[in-house]
């Protein structure tokens, strides 16, 4: 028995086995073998057959005939099937053959630009032995940010095989194209590994470099082709088809062989069940890390955040003392030597439990691991299968343990496995016509080369075009002449866009040391903001800082390593606006409508929290400014009467609260006994007056008067005030829907957690005062999920009234409606009546 | 319907002033202001500014000379055709829209000097409009190919890249192809970095010519908003500092290759005798393996009586050029006199001779432990190259000591 079926039944003579929510097998899968194509270059097939490769697998040959055939195409087989060899065999061969012709490949990220130069100098080796020539005719090389400025000019000159990054495509190789006009005029394949990466708005600023890649060899009198690769993902051929905009085929008959696949859903036992409260993933997976390491199992545990990962790698040097040497964290802010030693820790079978975040889950070679525990769910499925793919990559057994969070999507899974194990995965969404992604572009595009009347960027016609080229005269960055438009500015265009940000300035995160400043990382501006605002714990690269200063107008922070006991969590108070109303429709119950919105987010204040026990220390409020985005959004809005029959059955407990008209006066009275001072965290007011609350709720008085004693009110600071309301407001139906459907919806949408927002407020501006909830794309000018989410609400709604029906807890817990507060009412039984309601209309 | 303008406004753009087109309200336009003519071609238009200096005309300290002897220069440097006269060389400025290189920076002014049968002409060639560029540039392509030699300053980073990018845009062959180019920047450096901490043109231009430009100079960052405001109000008078600017850069440039020239060949100019100058210009030799030029400027410079802090280096070098030339005594009296000087390098290099060449090694042995006394006492040790580890000296020592008992053995077998 192996060590993985000796593991499993061991934990089923225990009781772990009760946590054992769902075990399911897929049987191994046999390799599909054919012979070497018959056009393939003897010393190509010399030089594989001495690295032990003897055949290729179908897909390979499959790709190996539709890129000689002139065909775009997308590789879409599963995780280590050998997709590498799939675009590098044919384009190396063709070298062999063709002396004059170039290739592009693009990689997401240094180190896998470094792990598939290896390779090709491996195959590379054996033929220039081969050959004996003084030129060989296979020439990569790497062409990045650190790539010495002696060797840029002869790899210019000389390489035909350029690696690089879609970062340094832009900023360092597409503005200096004269520069790289023997390459660009005889560019044959551009490749672009891992597209799925390329999704929301990296994607869609990495379609729009591809648009500028186009109009140069457009000038250069080239037309390469496009082979890229791709995870599981849904809709790969739509993503090729919108990245490049050509016709793409599509190759995902997987040849290659896998071991048994055993998958595991783990559900940590319920500790409080009226609460809902579930032990912590933290703590489930140190114990399991125990039994994985007893039983000889190599493992990576996947966080699914930096904190985490850091939290569990202490926590497990604390349990585990004399194992710690066996044991290692990785993620991206670590030095690339150090993560290269963490690889090779894996390879050679040293480490025996690595802790990741997902910067893993990019296909870099490590051999096989035994098994792989997702510490929540990771979010998508597409992560998901590459995070359970980094199991068993020959031919032994693997594990895929999924941990379950308490949050309310993976407890829906737990509950419906099928929505993940049969399960499409995600639909890679890009928007490359975004308006300010396409602004930015456009600038770097014109400085590249003058556009003229019928010039044609992308899919986009003149006349968009024009207009785009109207906006950057009026902002003194273009001339213009009969319809001829040249840059004509002072800047560098490409420098100041960040492919990874809709928004370009970053904030410079730096630490003042022995009177030396040091920028140790930088952060986009609105996660400045939430990440970095005065007073905040920073982690990175394992180490913590505090946050000093934050200064936005001049774009840096200013920290100093420190070592506390805490961390820190911002508190966000969101406001929404209105723009306009894309599409509306009416039932008797509710009106659903998809429009534009505009989101104020204001972090008012932050709390400070205990390292492992989540106490809290502190509360301290900020006086930052308030972040914009402007998005496409999906909201509900209950009508009248709805509201009334909720009340009518006592569910409805939203209603606005009728203050005294002496309100004001009252207010004042009870600050100023209370000497401006909040009375639970002991602040004092600064420059916003503080709040006075109720500490009986209004609403169970019938008096006013009564409920305005001031014995029964008390000064409160905003964030206090925000935290006590949401304990002791009447529960309402409304958070508890928004809660629910804004964590299930990312799976029905097949998106990312991350990508949406949400909000509800029961009188809400945006919509005169009414019940509403709200589902944003966190995407400036949207990516198509709120109106997807628009055609698709049944489905949503559906599950989410299955899902809060079968949630075994009283009266809501984390993992249906939300927390329950200490006196909170009737959150699940309000959140049901709506949901029944809203599913009255659809049927 | 909303426009894209307000669009990008509310999606958080900052957008600046009023719309300003290229119109046709020209105020000042620069036949009006600078004295020159138009040039048309198939391509479009563009405007020519010429001046031209007699032979003699004063610059700073230096004047306007009609022979020039630069084959020496030339020599010095990786020029391949040398064999060319005064009136082939072309003396290049150019003005750009930015300081950053790429293919959105646009030279809209250049300056072309070269020698005539009465002086030093400079033609400038100003793009009054960007869109007639392939205009400026056919013509640019056509006067650069009657020269065989190109002399910039920092032309090898800054200007010619910028130029030939220009060409591949246009789809213009280049005219550099068949043409040399030296930027004096890097001989400027090697010839005075020892008293010139930065070698800009403007510092040269202060210090080594005397020269001062006149008020209406504009420095070289302000040079693209002028363009750029020149193109919105078409008032072309702010030009006119530009205009002296590269008239100025392409001056200097002219007279600094002329006294470079000068200060390079016998009877070794009129360069500021006494000073680093001279040393400077023997280093240059050295490096280009001239040994008895350099021979003769160190030795010249000895005369004049070295500086402190250079000595024991100085007299190092010049005994390894006695070496190459294989004058053997004078190097073994330099070495010996620089390793007096605290050069530990020059004592090896005694001790390599007398062990290698003379096979005196008892003297060899003598000296490695006279540098073993100097490095103790470590007073003083400059060293050449500074990474010679005490450990080489004891192995030295070592097989000395073995060599010599070995004769001692033969002799009384």
């Amino acid at each position: 028995m192996n060590s993985i079926d000796q593991l499993i039944s061991d934990w089923q003579k225990t009781s772990i086995s009760s946590n054992l929510v769902f075990t399911h097998k897929i049987p191994s899968v046999k390799a599909k073998w054919v012979d070497f194509p018959n056009d393939i270059h003897p010393w190509l097939q010399s030089s594989l057959q001495s690295i032990g490769i003897s055949s290729f697998y179908l897909h390979q040959k499959i790709a190996w005939n539709k890129i000689n055939a002139g065909s775009n195409i997308v590789i879409a087989t599963g995780t280590a099937s050998g997709k590498t060899l799939c675009y590098s065999l044919p384009i190396l061969n063709d070298l062999l053959l063709n002396k004059d012709i170039t290739a592009l490949l693009l990689f997401p990220t240094k180190a896998l630009t470094e792990d598939q130069k290896s390779k090709i100098n491996q195959i590379n080796s054996k033929i220039l032995t081969l050959s004996n020539n003084s030129t060989p005719y296979i020439r990569p090389a790497i062409y990045d940010g650190d790539t010495p400025q002696h060797d840029r000019l002869s790899i210019r000159n000389k390489a035909n095989l350029i690696l690089t990054n879609p970062d340094m495509l832009h900023v360092g190789i597409l503005p200096h194209h004269t520069l790289w006009e023997r390459i660009l005029s005889h560019l044959k394949y551009i490749v672009i590994d891992e597209i799925h990466i390329y999704r929301g708005v990296f994607g869609s600023h990495l379609a729009n470099v591809i648009r500028r890649l186009k109009r140069l060899t457009n000038f250069y009198g080239s037309k390469p082709q496009y082979i890229m690769t791709s995870a599981t993902i849904a809709n790969p051929v739509e993503l090729a088809e919108k990245l490049v905009e050509e016709k793409v085929e599509l190759i995902d008959q997987d040849g290659s062989p896998y071991g048994e696949r055993r998958f595991i859903f783990y559900n940590p036992p319920l500790i409080n069940q009226e609460l809902g409260l579930r032990n912590g993933i933290v703590n489930e997976g140190v114990k399991l890390a125990g039994d994985l390491l007893s039983h000889q199992v190599q493992s990576i545990f996947f966080a699914r955040s930096r904190k985490t990962v850091e939290i569990t790698i202490k926590y497990l040097q604390n349990v585990y003392q004399n194992d710690t040497e066996l044991m290692k964290g990785y993620r991206s802010g670590y030095l690339p030597t150090e993560r290269r030693t963490i690889e090779n820790g894996l390879r050679n079978g040293i480490l025996r439990t690595v802790v990741s975040t997902n910067a893993l889950e990019l296909g870099i070679d490590m051999g096989s691991v035994d098994a792989v525990v997702l510490m929540g769910y990771p979010g998508s499925v597409s992560a998901f299968r590459q995070q359970s793919g980094r199991a068993g990559r020959k031919q032994e057994a693997s594990l895929s343990l999924l941990l379950a969070s308490s949050a309310p999507l993976d407890q829906f899974i737990i509950n419906h496995p099928d929505f993940i194990l049969g399960a499409n995965p995600e639909n890679a969404l890009i928007n490359p016509d975004n308006p300010l992604i396409l602004l930015a572009h456009f600038k770097c595009a014109a400085f590249e080369l003058p556009f003229s009347k019928g010039d044609s960027f992308g899919s986009l016609n003149w006349e968009q075009i024009k207009s785009y080229l109207e906006f950057l005269i009026i902002s003194r960055e273009v001339v213009n002449q009969n319809e001829r438009f040249l840059w004509m500015a002072d800047a560098y265009p490409a420098n100041q866009i960040s492919l990874r940000s809709a928004s370009p300035t970053p904030i410079l995160l730096q630490c003042e040391e022995n009177n030396q400043k040091r920028t140790i990382g930088e952060v986009d501006f609105e996660s400045s903001i939430w990440m970095a605002h005065p007073g905040a714990i920073y982690l990175h690269q394992g180490e913590t800082y505090l946050v000093h200063q934050l200064d936005l107008q001049n774009h840096f922070a200013k920290l100093s390593l420190i070592n506390s006991d805490y961390y820190t969590e911002p508190k966000k108070n969101i406001e929404i606006q209105k723009i306009n109303e894309i599409q509306n429709e009416e039932f008797s119950n509710y009106q659903k409508s998809l429009g534009e919105i505009l989101v104020s987010t204001t972090v008012i204040g932050f709390q400070k929290l205990r390292w492992f026990t989540q106490e809290v220390l502190g509360v301290e409020p900020l006086n930052l400014p308030p972040t914009e985005l402007r998005t496409v959004a999906y909201w509900l809005v209950l009508s009248p009467k709805v509201v009334n029959t909720l009340r009518s059955e006592n569910l409805w407990k939203s209603d606005p609260i009728n203050y005294a008209s002496e309100w004001r006066d009252i207010r004042r009275i009870v600050r100023e006994r209370d000497h401006f001072t909040c009375q639970l965290c002991g602040s004092r007011e600064r420059e916003t007056e503080f709040h006075v609350h109720h500490k009986t709720p209004f609403r169970k008085y019938l008096d006013h008067k009564e409920a305005n004693q001031l014995d029964n009110l008390i000064t409160l600071c905003p964030i206090c005030h925000q935290r006590v309301e949401t304990n002791v407001r009447m529960r309402s139906g409304l958070s508890g829907l928004c809660y629910l459907i804004a964590h299930l919806a990312p799976l029905i949408l097949m998106c990312d957690s991350q990508d949406l927002g949400a909000y509800s407020d029961p009188q809400a501006k945006m919509t005169g005062m009414q019940p509403t909830v709200v589902i944003f794309d966190q995407f400036p000018g949207g990516i198509g999920l709120s109106e997807s989410l628009y055609r698709q609400e049944k489905v949503l709604l559906q599950n989410s009234l299955d899902h809060v029906s079968h949630c075994n807890c009283l009266d809501g817990c984390p993992s249906c409606v939300g927390p329950a507060g200490e006196n909170g009412i009737g959150g699940k039984k309000e959140t049901q009546a709506i949901l029944n309601k809203l599913l009255e209309c659809n049927k | 319907m909303e426009s894209l303008f307000d669009k990008l406004k509310s999606l958080g753009v900052k957008v600046g002033s009023e719309f300003q087109p290229i119109g046709p309200r020209k105020k000042y336009p620069i036949d009006t202001v600078m004295g020159g003519e138009w040039i048309n071609n198939l391509q479009g238009q563009f405007y020519l500014v010429n001046e031209n200096y007699p032979f003699g005309y004063q610059h700073g300290s230096l004047s306007i000379e009609e022979e020039i002897l630069f084959k020496t220069l030339l020599n010095l440097t990786s020029i391949n055709e040398r064999n060319i006269n005064l009136n082939q060389i072309l003396f290049i400025d150019t003005e750009t829209t930015s300081l950053s290189s790429g293919a959105g920076t646009i030279i809209f002014l250049i300056g072309l000097g070269f020698f005539t049968e009465t002086g030093f002409r400079i033609n400038q060639y100003f793009l009054e409009n960007p869109f007639d560029e392939l205009a400026l540039l056919t013509h640019i392509n056509n006067e650069i190919a009657k020269y065989a030699l190109v002399i910039s300053y920092n032309g090898s980073s800054f200007d010619l890249p910028i130029l030939k990018s220009r060409f591949a845009l246009h789809k213009l062959k280049s005219p550099f192809t068949n043409i040399d180019h030296l930027d004096l920047l890097h001989l400027s450096r090697r010839v005075w970095k020892a008293r010139i901490s930065n070698c800009r043109l403007k510092d040269i231009e202060n210090s080594i010519l005397n020269f001062y430009r006149r008020e209406e100079e504009v420095p070289g960052y302000l040079v693209p908003q002028i363009y750029f405001d020149f193109l919105h109000t078409n008032d072309a008078r702010p030009l006119n500092g530009v205009f002296y600017h590269n008239q100025m850069d392409v001056l200097s440039l002219a007279l600094i290759f002329s006294l470079l020239s000068k200060l390079v060949t016998i009877p070794y100019g009129t360069g500021d005798n006494g000073s680093q100058d001279l040393l400077s210009i023997a280093r240059l030799f050295e490096r280009n393996r001239l040994w008895q030029e350099s021979a003769q400027l160190y030795r010249l410079s000895m005369e004049y009586g070295l500086p402190e802090n250079v000595k024991a280096d100085i007299m190092f070098r010049y005994g390894n050029i006695c070496k190459r030339l294989k004058n053997y005594e004078e190097a073994v009296e330099f070495w010996s006199a620089s390793f007096q000087c605290g050069s530990y390098d020059a004592g090896i290099e005694i001790a390599k001779y007398l062990e290698h060449q003379k096979r005196d090694f008892t003297n060899a042995l003598d000296w490695v432990n006279r540098i073993f006394i100097k490095l103790d006492e470590e007073l003083n040790v400059i060293t050449y190259n500074n990474n010679k580890p005490r450990d080489d000296l004891i192995k030295r020592k070592i097989r000395l000591e073995n060599k010599i008992k070995n004769i001692y053995i033969a002799k009384n077998e």
